[in-house]
């Protein structure tokens, strides 16, 4: 058994749990250093938070092996939950208490806690302290709750889903408080099933489906190993797309676009394909309407992965 | 074991109350709102009045003795045909049906376990006496006494307080704990190194503030508009309130101690709330149920707490005598508390 490094917060070893017929998570291991920012990406009922709450010791695996910061459940369950911050999925705080008031609840629970004013100020809340929870924006309340598993300044914090249900403007909010936590040096173990969140968040993600993890690595490992090249997009009519298919070989994995406007083109050497697709287009006379080039993003290792789509149920 | 987060989650449970408008209303002016309709419908005590059926027939004295009744102020006479009246009696209209038979004797047509049925036919016999000339061989007088503590709202006045004890605890520590369950907040408490039973037990102390609201608003009321009076010793009445308030505190934990789902927790709420509310004595006597019924009757927690209540309130009778009421409410707050840690699912 290799014995993990003094940078490493959290170390899960083959994590099992099953739920009557459902085998809710197979074999999970993963591990998460210090300071660092790990995601575990997946579309829902992939069994992410059954692996967050049997991390935060709130469901005990059937099989499997749990450290946290050296320390193990069921043993050292009560000195754990002082070192981590938990946010889970989906709850609501009393809405009649305010944001003072709700802070101050939970840094009751804690030897050691952050001044609330700084927590506040951090948490750019400052204005809302004696507000009640009821009258608060889903992303300040969302802030609240990160609020109440920070007071204690964990080491590690797990959020489950944070800003899922949020409008874009305040997930991007979120984010960035996010980045700011990192920043203190806290690790952060994040599930989420917004690609764009993994990959603005995360140092390292894992992709999760039907209770295993498939893929694990930084973004660009994944991209690397699971798709590599670029994708060229362009738009002409499915005709126009055959003829330009017999002379350039390479264009027959083209796939039609989920919007169903245009195809779009796995390739290894986009400069050279470009080169070689303009210079079809314009001896077949082809009538383009629109071109370009993307780098290959989480969403296409997650569909060569998976072979669909991640919002797709 | 009195330490920051109980006190802060103390502090919390009376700030749900004092916070929540419908909370207030329930625990403090539904009882007084009882308190002031029956307290006013009960308190006039205006002579009972009977209606009563006069059957036509054919005897000579009929219209002379129907006569004299019609004329009393205690009753309400009706004069008909047998079928009639017949179907005025079904209904409720009339108490009884009165006749003279062919030798002048009056025959009353009653069902003699109702009650005021039973007193109209007395009333008519009486004044049927007295039209012939009843002359009493020892009269007697009648002495009107009013003495409080012995009213109907005196009696009403202990039972709203148990029951407002009872209604309270059991919906509002219940329904607390179920939605919290619901809402995921018993579990992310569960992710905290707090311990789980100071939670339980914070509710229990907050029940006792609310408690203390509640007696003093059904009581203060109790004095101030009907001058109600507690004979006996204060400090015995708040002990028992308090006994009462845990042992409907350990049962409301109870009922709330697995479901998630406000719904059945407002169904198991209802179905123990309600019957005990008809049969505890609250608005009215046991002493009218059949003895079988009464007997079980005096084991349920509200009957124990309305007793006791009422006997120290109206009697002055010390904890000393309450041994069965107190080992009653004693032995819910242990049972329940005892079947609630074993039940209990935080999530």
């Amino acid at each position: 058994m290799r014995v993990p490094n003094a940078g490493t917060v959290l170390k899960a070893q083959g994590l099992v749990k099953k739920f009557a017929q459902l085998l809710a998570v197979d074999q999970v291991s993963l591990e998460v250093s210090k300071g660092e920012c790990f995601a575990l990406l997946g579309p829902n009922g992939a069994g992410k938070t059954t692996t967050c709450e049997m991390l935060e010791g709130l469901t005990s695996p059937d099989t499997g092996d749990i450290e946290i910061c050296g320390l193990k459940f069921p043993k050292q369950r009560g000195d754990i939950l002082k070192l981590i911050g938990v946010a889970l999925q989906e709850t609501n705080l009393y809405k009649k208490y305010t944001v003072k008031e709700t802070l101050e609840l939970f840094s009751s629970f804690y030897p050691k806690t952050l001044s609330i004013p700084g927590l506040v100020a951090k948490l750019k809340l400052e204005d809302k302290l004696d507000t009640r929870l009821e009258h608060l924006s889903g992303g300040q309340k969302q802030r609240v709750y990160l609020g109440c598993a920070l007071v204690h300044n964990p080491d590690l914090l797990f959020l489950d889903e944070p800003t899922s249900g949020l409008d874009p403007q305040a997930r991007r909010y979120l984010w960035e408080l996010l980045r700011e936590v990192k920043a203190d040096g806290r690790s952060i173990f994040l599930t989420t099933h917004y690609m764009e969140e993994a990959q603005e968040l995360a140092d390292r993600i894992a992709i999760m489906d039907h209770g295993k993890i498939i893929a694990m690595g930084t973004l660009q490992e994944l991209v690397s190993t699971h798709c590599q090249g670029d994708f060229l997009e362009f738009q002409c009519a499915e005709s126009e797309l055959e003829s330009l298919q017999n002379s350039l070989s390479w264009l027959k994995t083209a796939k039609k676009l989920p919007t169903g406007e245009g195809f779009e083109v796995n390739v290894d050497n986009a400069t050279t394909k470009t080169r070689e697709f303009m210079r079809e287009v314009d001896a077949l006379g082809v009538n383009l309407g629109h071109f370009s080039i993307r780098q290959s993003t989480l969403e296409d290792v997650f569909l060569k992965l998976t072979g669909r789509n991640i919002r797709d149920d | 074991m009195i330490n920051k987060s109980l006190v802060e989650m103390v502090k919390g449970r009376w700030r749900e109350f004092k916070r929540e408008p419908s909370a207030m209303f329930f625990v403090v002016f539904m009882p007084i709102l009882w308190m002031l309709i029956l307290g006013l419908a009960f308190s006039d005590s205006k002579q009972e009045r009977y209606s009563i059926g006069l059957k036509n027939g054919s005897h000579a004295e009929e219209s002379q003795v129907f006569d004299y009744l019609a004329k009393q102020s205690q009753l309400k006479v009706f004069e008909g045909d047998e079928a009639e009246l017949a179907t005025k009696l079904k209904r409720g209209e009339v108490l009884l049906m009165l006749e003279l038979d062919a030798k002048g004797q009056a025959v009353m047509h009653f069902d003699p376990s109702n009650p005021e049925a039973a007193r109209a036919h007395d009333a008519s016999h009486h004044l049927i006496q007295e039209y012939y000339g009843r002359t009493d061989p020892r009269p007697t007088i009648a002495n009107h006494v009013k003495a409080v503590g012995s009213r109907y709202i005196d009696f009403l006045i202990p039972g709203l307080l148990a029951l407002s004890l009872f209604t309270s605890s059991l919906f509002g520590t219940g329904m607390t704990i179920v939605a919290n369950r619901r809402e995921n907040l018993l579990k992310r408490y569960m992710a905290t190194p707090m311990n789980p039973y100071e939670y339980i037990v914070s509710h229990i102390i907050g029940r006792y503030f609310i408690f203390a609201v509640e007696f003093c608003c059904i009581l203060g009321a109790g004095m101030l508009m009907f001058g109600f009076q507690v004979q006996g010793n204060w400090l015995s009445l708040i002990t028992v309130g308090l006994l009462g308030t845990a042992s409907f505190t350990s049962l409301g934990i109870l009922c709330g101690s697995r479901t998630a789902n406000t719904s059945t927790y407002n169904g198991i709420n209802n179905l123990l709330t309600l019957p005990m509310m008809m049969l505890s004595g609250v608005w009215f006597s046991r002493a009218h149920f059949p003895d079988w019924l009464a007997s079980i009757v005096e084991f349920l927690p509200l009957t124990a707490c309305v007793d006791a209540i009422r006997r120290v309130a109206l009697e002055g009778v010390g904890l000393a005598s309450l041994g069965f009421e107190l080992g009653i409410l004693a032995f819910y707050t242990v049972a329940c508390t005892v079947f609630a840690k074993m039940s209990f699912k935080w999530y």
